[in-house]
Protein backbone atom coordinates (compact mmCIF):
# COMPACT_ATOMS: atom_id res chain seq x y z
CA UNK A 1 0.00 0.00 0.00
CA UNK A 2 1.14 2.92 -0.91
CA UNK A 3 0.27 6.14 1.78
CA UNK A 4 1.40 9.80 0.69
CA UNK A 5 1.61 12.03 4.20
CA UNK A 6 0.71 15.67 3.72
CA UNK A 7 2.55 17.72 6.69
CA UNK A 8 5.83 16.61 8.39
CA UNK A 9 4.57 17.95 11.78
CA UNK A 10 4.24 16.22 14.94
CA UNK A 11 0.82 14.63 13.75
CA UNK A 12 2.90 13.62 10.42
CA UNK A 13 5.84 12.11 11.43
CA UNK A 14 4.30 9.59 14.33
CA UNK A 15 2.02 8.72 11.93
CA UNK A 16 4.47 7.81 9.42
CA UNK A 17 6.81 6.24 12.04
CA UNK A 18 3.91 4.37 12.88
CA UNK A 19 2.78 3.15 9.41
CA UNK A 20 6.42 2.68 7.81
CA UNK A 21 7.91 -1.10 7.63
CA UNK A 22 6.31 -3.97 5.72
CA UNK A 23 4.98 -3.99 2.69
CA UNK A 24 3.84 -0.01 2.92
CA UNK A 25 5.51 2.74 0.83
CA UNK A 26 5.41 5.81 2.71
CA UNK A 27 6.20 9.97 1.96
CA UNK A 28 6.05 12.53 3.46
CA UNK A 29 5.88 16.05 1.93
CA UNK A 30 6.84 18.71 4.19
CA UNK A 31 7.02 22.24 2.99
CA UNK A 32 10.09 23.93 5.30
CA UNK A 33 12.93 22.42 3.92
CA UNK A 34 15.07 21.90 6.86
CA UNK A 35 12.02 19.89 8.74
CA UNK A 36 12.06 17.49 5.36
CA UNK A 37 15.82 16.97 5.20
CA UNK A 38 15.39 15.78 9.10
CA UNK A 39 12.05 14.12 8.32
CA UNK A 40 14.55 12.22 5.14
CA UNK A 41 17.20 11.45 7.67
CA UNK A 42 14.84 9.82 10.29
CA UNK A 43 12.15 8.02 8.19
CA UNK A 44 14.86 6.43 5.69
CA UNK A 45 14.53 8.97 2.85
CA UNK A 46 10.63 8.63 2.57
CA UNK A 47 10.65 12.19 2.75
CA UNK A 48 9.95 14.85 0.30
CA UNK A 49 10.49 18.58 0.31
CA UNK A 50 7.57 20.65 -1.50
CA UNK A 51 4.62 22.32 -0.82
CA UNK A 52 1.77 19.54 -1.02
CA UNK A 53 -1.21 21.73 -2.51
CA UNK A 54 1.05 22.36 -5.36
CA UNK A 55 -0.41 19.78 -7.97
CA UNK A 56 3.29 19.08 -9.58
CA UNK A 57 3.99 17.93 -5.96
CA UNK A 58 1.68 15.24 -5.40
CA UNK A 59 1.89 14.49 -8.76
CA UNK A 60 5.86 14.21 -8.73
CA UNK A 61 5.42 12.27 -5.36
CA UNK A 62 3.08 9.47 -7.66
CA UNK A 63 0.04 10.38 -6.24
CA UNK A 64 -1.71 8.25 -8.73
CA UNK A 65 -0.64 5.40 -7.59
CA UNK A 66 -1.24 6.27 -3.81
CA UNK A 67 -4.06 3.97 -2.01
CA UNK A 68 -4.07 6.94 -0.09
CA UNK A 69 -3.41 10.30 1.23
CA UNK A 70 -3.63 11.65 4.79
CA UNK A 71 -3.77 15.68 5.13
CA UNK A 72 -2.17 16.10 8.37
CA UNK A 73 -0.77 20.18 8.18
CA UNK A 74 -1.61 22.66 11.14
CA UNK A 75 -4.11 24.35 8.35
CA UNK A 76 -7.55 23.33 7.71
CA UNK A 77 -7.11 24.97 4.37
CA UNK A 78 -4.24 23.06 3.22
CA UNK A 79 -5.64 19.89 4.59
CA UNK A 80 -8.77 20.61 1.98
CA UNK A 81 -7.03 21.14 -0.92
CA UNK A 82 -4.67 18.32 -0.77
CA UNK A 83 -7.25 16.12 -0.33
CA UNK A 84 -9.70 17.74 -3.41
CA UNK A 85 -6.38 17.69 -5.54
CA UNK A 86 -5.68 14.39 -4.51
CA UNK A 87 -8.91 13.04 -5.00
CA UNK A 88 -8.76 14.51 -8.47
CA UNK A 89 -5.67 12.76 -9.37
CA UNK A 90 -7.57 9.47 -9.00
CA UNK A 91 -6.90 8.82 -4.80
CA UNK A 92 -9.76 6.32 -3.58
CA UNK A 93 -9.00 6.96 0.03
CA UNK A 94 -8.14 10.51 1.38
CA UNK A 95 -8.16 11.98 4.92
CA UNK A 96 -8.20 15.17 6.65
CA UNK A 97 -7.28 16.30 10.31
CA UNK A 98 -9.19 18.79 11.30
CA UNK A 99 -7.12 21.23 14.01
CA UNK A 100 -11.07 23.17 14.31
CA UNK A 101 -13.18 20.67 14.99
CA UNK A 102 -15.96 23.22 13.62
CA UNK A 103 -14.57 22.40 10.40
CA UNK A 104 -15.33 18.57 10.10
CA UNK A 105 -18.71 19.84 8.92
CA UNK A 106 -17.40 21.60 5.60
CA UNK A 107 -15.04 18.29 5.26
CA UNK A 108 -18.22 16.11 5.55
CA UNK A 109 -20.05 17.93 2.76
CA UNK A 110 -17.27 17.60 0.77
CA UNK A 111 -17.42 13.61 1.45
CA UNK A 112 -14.22 13.83 3.04
CA UNK A 113 -13.13 11.81 6.25
CA UNK A 114 -11.85 13.84 8.91
CA UNK A 115 -10.16 13.29 12.69
CA UNK A 116 -8.97 15.24 15.48
CA UNK A 117 -6.64 12.21 16.22
CA UNK A 118 -5.08 11.82 12.63
CA UNK A 119 -2.94 8.63 13.77
CA UNK A 120 -5.68 6.96 15.08
CA UNK A 121 -8.18 7.06 12.77
CA UNK A 122 -5.70 6.91 9.98
CA UNK A 123 -5.03 3.09 11.51
CA UNK A 124 -8.02 2.38 11.90
CA UNK A 125 -9.16 3.25 8.20
CA UNK A 126 -6.35 1.00 6.86
CA UNK A 127 -6.47 -1.43 9.24
CA UNK A 128 -8.37 -3.87 6.91
CA UNK A 129 -5.04 -4.48 4.77
CA UNK A 130 -2.86 -3.92 7.34
CA UNK A 131 -2.95 -5.42 10.31
CA UNK A 132 -2.23 -2.88 13.05
CA UNK A 133 -1.68 -4.15 16.55
CA UNK A 134 0.46 -0.65 18.12
CA UNK A 135 0.78 1.86 20.72
CA UNK A 136 -0.64 4.66 18.89
CA UNK A 137 0.31 7.77 20.30
CA UNK A 138 -2.19 10.35 20.36
CA UNK A 139 -0.70 13.19 22.14
CA UNK A 140 2.74 14.53 23.88
CA UNK A 141 2.11 15.85 27.11
CA UNK A 142 5.24 17.06 29.29
CA UNK A 143 8.13 16.47 30.54
CA UNK A 144 8.51 13.20 28.12
CA UNK A 145 5.14 12.31 28.77
CA UNK A 146 2.93 11.17 26.25
CA UNK A 147 -0.85 9.85 25.64
CA UNK A 148 -0.98 7.13 23.94
CA UNK A 149 -3.90 4.49 22.99
CA UNK A 150 -3.52 0.49 22.92
CA UNK A 151 -6.67 -1.71 21.07
CA UNK A 152 -6.46 -4.93 23.00
CA UNK A 153 -5.85 -7.66 20.66
CA UNK A 154 -6.70 -11.36 21.26
CA UNK A 155 -3.70 -12.58 22.08
CA UNK A 156 -3.41 -9.45 24.38
CA UNK A 157 -1.98 -10.93 27.92
CA UNK A 158 -4.09 -8.04 29.72
CA UNK A 159 -7.26 -9.21 28.28
CA UNK A 160 -9.35 -11.29 31.27
CA UNK A 161 -7.23 -8.72 33.74
CA UNK A 162 -8.38 -5.76 35.95
CA UNK A 163 -6.21 -2.69 35.18
CA UNK A 164 -4.68 -3.31 38.31
CA UNK A 165 -3.32 -6.71 37.52
CA UNK A 166 -1.61 -5.17 34.52
CA UNK A 167 2.43 -5.08 34.45
CA UNK A 168 2.56 -1.94 33.05
CA UNK A 169 6.04 0.14 32.69
CA UNK A 170 6.83 3.05 35.90
CA UNK A 171 5.15 6.03 36.11
CA UNK A 172 2.11 4.50 33.61
CA UNK A 173 -1.20 4.91 33.94
CA UNK A 174 -4.76 3.53 32.25
CA UNK A 175 -6.59 6.95 32.25
CA UNK A 176 -9.38 5.86 30.28
CA UNK A 177 -10.98 2.33 28.72
CA UNK A 178 -12.92 3.06 25.15
CA UNK A 179 -15.05 -0.22 24.86
CA UNK A 180 -15.35 -1.59 21.51
CA UNK A 181 -18.84 -0.14 21.28
CA UNK A 182 -17.33 3.62 21.91
CA UNK A 183 -18.33 3.81 25.55
CA UNK A 184 -15.93 5.37 27.81
CA UNK A 185 -15.20 4.26 30.91
CA UNK A 186 -13.02 5.20 33.87
CA UNK A 187 -11.09 2.34 35.22
CA UNK A 188 -12.33 0.86 38.68
CA UNK A 189 -11.06 -1.39 40.44
CA UNK A 190 -13.31 -4.46 39.24
CA UNK A 191 -13.10 -3.23 35.50
CA UNK A 192 -11.92 -6.82 33.49
CA UNK A 193 -10.41 -5.80 30.44
CA UNK A 194 -12.22 -7.43 27.20
CA UNK A 195 -10.98 -7.64 23.31
CA UNK A 196 -11.13 -4.87 21.68
CA UNK A 197 -10.73 -2.42 24.41
CA UNK A 198 -9.38 0.65 23.65
CA UNK A 199 -6.91 1.78 26.92
CA UNK A 200 -5.91 5.33 26.43
CA UNK A 201 -2.82 5.15 28.42
CA UNK A 202 -0.62 7.85 29.93
CA UNK A 203 3.51 6.97 29.50
CA UNK A 204 6.72 7.82 29.24
CA UNK A 205 7.83 8.09 25.72
CA UNK A 206 11.00 5.27 25.77
CA UNK A 207 7.92 2.91 27.33
CA UNK A 208 6.47 1.75 24.20
CA UNK A 209 7.79 -0.86 23.80
CA UNK A 210 7.73 -2.15 27.36
CA UNK A 211 4.11 -0.91 27.05
CA UNK A 212 3.20 -2.47 24.08
CA UNK A 213 4.58 -5.57 25.66
CA UNK A 214 2.23 -5.78 28.62
CA UNK A 215 -0.98 -4.90 26.23
CA UNK A 216 -0.30 -6.30 22.87
CA UNK A 217 1.93 -9.20 23.91
CA UNK A 218 5.44 -10.18 22.99
CA UNK A 219 4.52 -12.21 19.64
CA UNK A 220 3.80 -8.49 17.86
CA UNK A 221 6.71 -6.94 17.07
CA UNK A 222 7.63 -2.75 17.45
CA UNK A 223 9.46 -1.92 14.45
CA UNK A 224 9.51 1.98 15.81
CA UNK B 1 -13.58 38.95 1.69
CA UNK B 2 -10.10 40.11 1.79
CA UNK B 3 -10.01 43.92 1.77
CA UNK B 4 -7.02 44.27 -0.39
CA UNK B 5 -6.80 46.56 -3.52
CA UNK B 6 -8.95 43.63 -5.33
CA UNK B 7 -11.40 43.60 -2.83
CA UNK B 8 -11.65 46.91 -2.35
CA UNK B 9 -12.09 47.97 -6.14
CA UNK B 10 -14.55 45.04 -6.17
CA UNK B 11 -16.63 45.69 -3.23
CA UNK B 12 -17.04 50.01 -4.15
CA UNK B 13 -18.13 48.90 -7.10
CA UNK B 14 -20.80 46.43 -6.19
CA UNK B 15 -21.58 49.23 -3.73
CA UNK B 16 -21.90 52.12 -6.03
CA UNK B 17 -24.11 49.99 -8.65
CA UNK B 18 -26.07 49.24 -5.51
CA UNK B 19 -25.83 46.28 -4.31
CA UNK B 20 -25.37 45.38 -0.36
CA UNK B 21 -22.27 44.50 -0.08
CA UNK B 22 -20.35 43.61 3.42
CA UNK B 23 -16.31 43.35 3.42
CA UNK B 24 -14.95 40.50 6.02
CA UNK B 25 -11.38 41.41 6.77
CA UNK B 26 -9.43 39.59 9.39
CA UNK B 27 -7.25 42.82 9.59
CA UNK B 28 -9.90 45.66 10.05
CA UNK B 29 -7.39 48.35 9.89
CA UNK B 30 -7.07 47.17 6.05
CA UNK B 31 -11.25 48.83 5.97
CA UNK B 32 -9.23 51.99 5.61
CA UNK B 33 -8.80 51.19 2.01
CA UNK B 34 -12.14 51.69 0.87
CA UNK B 35 -12.94 55.08 -0.26
CA UNK B 36 -15.10 57.57 2.26
CA UNK B 37 -18.35 57.16 0.50
CA UNK B 38 -18.38 53.56 0.95
CA UNK B 39 -22.18 52.82 1.99
CA UNK B 40 -21.75 49.07 2.59
CA UNK B 41 -21.23 47.10 6.03
CA UNK B 42 -17.89 46.07 7.63
CA UNK B 43 -17.08 43.04 9.15
CA UNK B 44 -14.01 42.12 10.74
CA UNK B 45 -13.04 38.67 11.32
CA UNK B 46 -11.89 35.18 9.37
CA UNK B 47 -13.75 34.60 6.74
CA UNK B 48 -13.02 30.88 7.30
CA UNK B 49 -14.65 30.98 10.56
CA UNK B 50 -18.06 29.78 10.36
CA UNK B 51 -19.47 32.18 13.10
CA UNK B 52 -17.75 35.22 11.53
CA UNK B 53 -19.10 34.71 8.19
CA UNK B 54 -22.90 34.43 10.14
CA UNK B 55 -21.86 37.61 11.93
CA UNK B 56 -21.01 38.91 8.03
CA UNK B 57 -24.48 37.74 7.06
CA UNK B 58 -23.54 34.70 4.84
CA UNK B 59 -26.59 33.48 5.36
CA UNK B 60 -28.60 35.51 3.35
CA UNK B 61 -25.88 36.66 0.72
CA UNK B 62 -26.59 36.06 -3.54
CA UNK B 63 -23.14 36.03 -3.57
CA UNK B 64 -19.49 35.65 -2.05
CA UNK B 65 -16.45 36.41 -3.58
CA UNK B 66 -12.91 35.30 -2.15
CA UNK B 67 -10.02 37.40 -3.12
CA UNK B 68 -7.38 37.33 0.30
CA UNK B 69 -3.61 36.52 -0.81
CA UNK B 70 -3.73 32.78 0.05
CA UNK B 71 -5.54 30.07 -2.58
CA UNK B 72 -6.17 27.81 0.00
CA UNK B 73 -7.95 30.18 2.26
CA UNK B 74 -10.61 31.83 -0.80
CA UNK B 75 -10.94 28.22 -1.57
CA UNK B 76 -11.85 26.82 1.75
CA UNK B 77 -14.35 29.78 2.18
CA UNK B 78 -15.61 29.56 -1.06
CA UNK B 79 -16.53 25.91 -0.39
CA UNK B 80 -17.71 27.17 2.92
CA UNK B 81 -20.31 29.70 1.16
CA UNK B 82 -21.28 26.66 -1.69
CA UNK B 83 -21.64 24.04 0.46
CA UNK B 84 -22.82 25.21 3.79
CA UNK B 85 -24.94 28.00 3.11
CA UNK B 86 -25.68 27.43 0.10
CA UNK B 87 -24.60 30.80 -1.67
CA UNK B 88 -25.63 30.44 -5.25
CA UNK B 89 -22.59 32.32 -6.96
CA UNK B 90 -19.17 31.87 -5.49
CA UNK B 91 -16.25 33.45 -7.36
CA UNK B 92 -12.46 32.60 -5.93
CA UNK B 93 -9.05 34.15 -6.57
CA UNK B 94 -6.43 31.16 -7.37
CA UNK B 95 -3.24 32.38 -7.88
CA UNK B 96 -1.84 29.31 -8.68
CA UNK B 97 -3.60 27.94 -12.38
CA UNK B 98 -3.51 24.54 -11.42
CA UNK B 99 -5.08 24.61 -8.69
CA UNK B 100 -7.31 26.83 -10.22
CA UNK B 101 -8.02 24.67 -12.79
CA UNK B 102 -9.09 21.81 -10.20
CA UNK B 103 -11.07 23.78 -8.04
CA UNK B 104 -12.90 24.89 -11.12
CA UNK B 105 -14.23 21.71 -11.71
CA UNK B 106 -15.46 21.12 -8.49
CA UNK B 107 -17.81 23.53 -9.24
CA UNK B 108 -16.33 26.51 -7.92
CA UNK B 109 -15.88 29.63 -10.10
CA UNK B 110 -12.10 30.51 -10.32
CA UNK B 111 -10.39 33.34 -11.50
CA UNK B 112 -6.86 33.19 -12.10
CA UNK B 113 -5.08 36.70 -12.03
CA UNK B 114 -1.80 34.96 -13.09
CA UNK B 115 -3.29 32.49 -16.67
CA UNK B 116 -5.45 35.88 -16.88
CA UNK B 117 -2.37 38.54 -16.91
CA UNK B 118 -0.28 36.16 -19.23
CA UNK B 119 -3.23 35.98 -22.32
CA UNK B 120 -3.47 39.92 -21.79
CA UNK B 121 0.46 40.64 -22.11
CA UNK B 122 0.76 37.82 -25.13
CA UNK B 123 -2.52 39.21 -26.64
CA UNK B 124 -1.11 43.11 -26.60
CA UNK B 125 2.20 41.53 -27.49
CA UNK B 126 -0.05 40.79 -30.77
CA UNK B 127 -1.15 43.96 -30.97
CA UNK B 128 -4.77 42.92 -30.01
CA UNK B 129 -6.74 45.12 -27.87
CA UNK B 130 -6.80 43.41 -23.93
CA UNK B 131 -9.59 40.78 -23.68
CA UNK C 1 45.71 2.48 6.37
CA UNK C 2 45.00 -1.72 7.13
CA UNK C 3 43.90 -3.31 3.49
CA UNK C 4 40.51 -2.40 2.21
CA UNK C 5 39.85 -5.86 1.15
CA UNK C 6 36.22 -5.24 0.27
CA UNK C 7 35.92 -2.03 -2.23
CA UNK C 8 32.43 -0.90 -3.49
CA UNK C 9 32.76 1.51 -6.33
CA UNK C 10 29.25 3.29 -7.60
CA UNK C 11 29.30 3.73 -11.07
CA UNK C 12 27.62 6.66 -12.86
CA UNK C 13 28.06 8.36 -15.81
CA UNK C 14 31.38 10.36 -16.74
CA UNK C 15 34.80 9.96 -16.30
CA UNK C 16 35.24 10.81 -12.56
CA UNK C 17 33.16 7.16 -11.96
CA UNK C 18 35.81 5.38 -14.43
CA UNK C 19 38.73 6.72 -12.12
CA UNK C 20 37.13 6.14 -9.05
CA UNK C 21 36.63 1.99 -10.50
CA UNK C 22 40.43 2.21 -11.57
CA UNK C 23 41.67 3.57 -7.94
CA UNK C 24 39.23 0.71 -6.29
CA UNK C 25 40.57 -2.03 -8.49
CA UNK C 26 44.22 -0.81 -7.46
CA UNK C 27 43.54 -0.55 -3.49
CA UNK C 28 41.80 -3.99 -3.35
CA UNK C 29 44.66 -5.19 -5.28
CA UNK C 30 47.03 -3.60 -2.89
CA UNK C 31 45.20 -5.66 -0.33
CA UNK C 32 44.68 -8.87 -1.69
CA UNK C 33 40.56 -8.05 -1.80
CA UNK C 34 37.52 -7.86 -4.07
CA UNK C 35 36.07 -5.24 -5.79
CA UNK C 36 32.57 -4.55 -6.52
CA UNK C 37 30.89 -2.01 -9.40
CA UNK C 38 27.51 -0.61 -8.31
CA UNK C 39 25.03 0.92 -10.61
CA UNK C 40 22.20 2.24 -8.70
CA UNK C 41 19.22 3.33 -11.39
CA UNK C 42 17.05 5.82 -9.25
CA UNK C 43 13.25 5.24 -9.98
CA UNK C 44 11.00 8.38 -9.63
CA UNK C 45 8.07 8.31 -7.24
CA UNK C 46 5.51 8.27 -9.87
CA UNK C 47 6.18 4.32 -10.04
CA UNK C 48 7.21 1.62 -7.49
CA UNK C 49 10.48 1.12 -6.83
CA UNK C 50 10.23 -2.10 -8.48
CA UNK C 51 9.02 -0.70 -11.68
CA UNK C 52 10.94 -2.38 -15.02
CA UNK C 53 13.45 -0.17 -15.85
CA UNK C 54 14.42 -2.00 -18.95
CA UNK C 55 15.95 1.53 -20.42
CA UNK C 56 17.74 2.84 -17.74
CA UNK C 57 18.68 -0.75 -16.85
CA UNK C 58 20.97 -1.22 -20.22
CA UNK C 59 22.36 1.99 -19.62
CA UNK C 60 23.46 0.69 -16.60
CA UNK C 61 25.02 -2.37 -18.11
CA UNK C 62 26.97 -0.59 -20.25
CA UNK C 63 28.12 1.65 -17.63
CA UNK C 64 29.17 -0.66 -15.37
CA UNK C 65 30.86 -2.66 -18.57
CA UNK C 66 33.04 0.38 -19.39
CA UNK C 67 33.92 0.84 -15.66
CA UNK C 68 35.11 -3.05 -15.40
CA UNK C 69 37.32 -2.32 -18.54
CA UNK C 70 39.29 1.10 -16.44
CA UNK C 71 38.80 -1.10 -13.33
CA UNK C 72 40.39 -4.39 -14.55
CA UNK C 73 43.18 -2.53 -16.93
CA UNK C 74 44.26 -1.03 -12.90
CA UNK C 75 43.55 -4.05 -11.09
CA UNK C 76 45.60 -6.90 -12.64
CA UNK C 77 43.61 -9.30 -11.80
CA UNK C 78 41.60 -8.23 -8.59
CA UNK C 79 38.42 -9.76 -8.57
CA UNK C 80 35.73 -7.70 -9.79
CA UNK C 81 31.60 -8.21 -9.19
CA UNK C 82 29.16 -5.90 -10.45
CA UNK C 83 25.72 -5.16 -9.22
CA UNK C 84 22.72 -3.27 -10.27
CA UNK C 85 20.13 -2.06 -8.14
CA UNK C 86 16.71 0.22 -7.98
CA UNK C 87 16.27 2.75 -5.06
CA UNK C 88 14.56 6.10 -4.65
CA UNK C 89 17.71 7.83 -4.26
CA UNK C 90 21.36 6.35 -5.18
CA UNK C 91 23.12 7.90 -1.82
CA UNK C 92 21.45 5.81 0.62
CA UNK C 93 21.32 2.71 -1.15
CA UNK C 94 24.68 2.84 -1.60
CA UNK C 95 25.48 3.22 2.08
CA UNK C 96 22.93 0.20 2.67
CA UNK C 97 25.16 -1.59 0.00
CA UNK C 98 27.83 -1.16 1.76
CA UNK C 99 27.47 -2.57 4.57
CA UNK C 100 25.51 -5.55 3.21
CA UNK C 101 28.89 -6.26 2.42
CA UNK C 102 30.96 -5.13 4.75
CA UNK C 103 33.02 -2.93 2.40
CA UNK C 104 36.16 -1.45 3.72
CA UNK C 105 36.23 1.69 1.38
CA UNK C 106 33.49 3.36 -0.88
CA UNK C 107 35.40 5.02 -3.68
CA UNK C 108 32.92 7.80 -5.15
CA UNK C 109 34.34 9.63 -8.41
CA UNK C 110 32.24 13.36 -7.99
CA UNK C 111 32.77 15.54 -10.93
CA UNK C 112 34.84 19.21 -10.57
CA UNK C 113 33.01 22.03 -10.01
CA UNK C 114 32.54 24.38 -13.12
CA UNK C 115 33.21 27.42 -11.07
CA UNK C 116 36.56 27.21 -10.05
CA UNK C 117 37.25 27.94 -6.76
CA UNK C 118 33.89 26.76 -6.02
CA UNK C 119 32.82 22.87 -5.50
CA UNK C 120 29.88 21.29 -4.38
CA UNK C 121 29.77 17.88 -3.35
CA UNK C 122 26.14 16.30 -4.73
CA UNK C 123 23.47 14.93 -2.50
CA UNK C 124 24.73 10.88 -3.91
CA UNK C 125 28.17 11.97 -2.44
CA UNK C 126 27.34 14.15 0.17
CA UNK C 127 24.71 11.85 2.09
CA UNK C 128 27.57 8.86 1.40
CA UNK C 129 29.75 10.83 3.13
CA UNK C 130 27.24 11.78 5.94
CA UNK C 131 26.51 8.26 6.18
CA UNK C 132 28.33 5.65 5.05
CA UNK C 133 29.48 2.97 7.94
CA UNK C 134 33.14 2.64 6.14
CA UNK C 135 36.15 4.44 4.91
CA UNK C 136 35.06 7.12 1.69
CA UNK C 137 37.13 8.24 -1.10
CA UNK C 138 36.43 11.10 -3.21
CA UNK C 139 38.16 10.97 -6.66
CA UNK C 140 37.30 14.15 -8.78
CA UNK C 141 37.91 14.47 -12.02
CA UNK C 142 40.64 17.17 -12.83
CA UNK C 143 39.82 20.57 -13.54
CA UNK C 144 40.72 20.44 -17.04
CA UNK C 145 38.18 17.66 -17.74
CA UNK C 146 35.53 19.38 -16.53
CA UNK C 147 35.09 21.51 -19.43
CA UNK C 148 31.32 22.14 -19.96
CA UNK C 149 30.91 19.61 -22.51
CA UNK C 150 31.74 16.47 -20.17
CA UNK C 151 28.63 14.71 -18.31
CA UNK C 152 28.40 15.61 -14.67
CA UNK C 153 29.88 12.38 -12.60
CA UNK C 154 27.82 12.29 -9.84
CA UNK C 155 24.04 12.90 -9.97
CA UNK C 156 23.00 16.77 -9.30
Amino acid sequence: MYIIIAGGGKVGYSLARELQGGDNELLVIERDGERAAELGERLEGAALRGDACEASVLEGAGVRRADLVAAVTGDDEDNLVVCEIARHHGVARVLARVNDPRNALLFGKRGIETTVSATDAILAQIEQELPVVAVVPVMHLHEGLELVEVRLPETSPAVGRTPRELLLPPESLVALIVDSGGVPRIPAPDTTLTVGDALVVVTRAESRAMLGEALIGGAHGFDT
Amino acid sequence: MGCGRTGAAIAERLDREGHRVTVIDRDASRFGRLDGGFGGRLAAGNGMDMEALERAGVREADAFIAVTQGDNRNFFASQLAREVYGVARVICRVKDPQRGEIFGRLGIDTYSPTSAGADAMIAMLAGEAPA
Amino acid sequence: MAGFRSILAPVAPGDASLDAAALGAALARQAGGALTLLYVIEVDRRLPVTADMELEGRRGEELLRRARARAEAAGGGVTIEDEMLQARAAGPAIVEAAAAREADAIVLGVAASLLPGRFAVGRTAEHVLGHAPCAVWIARAPLERAAPAAEPAARP
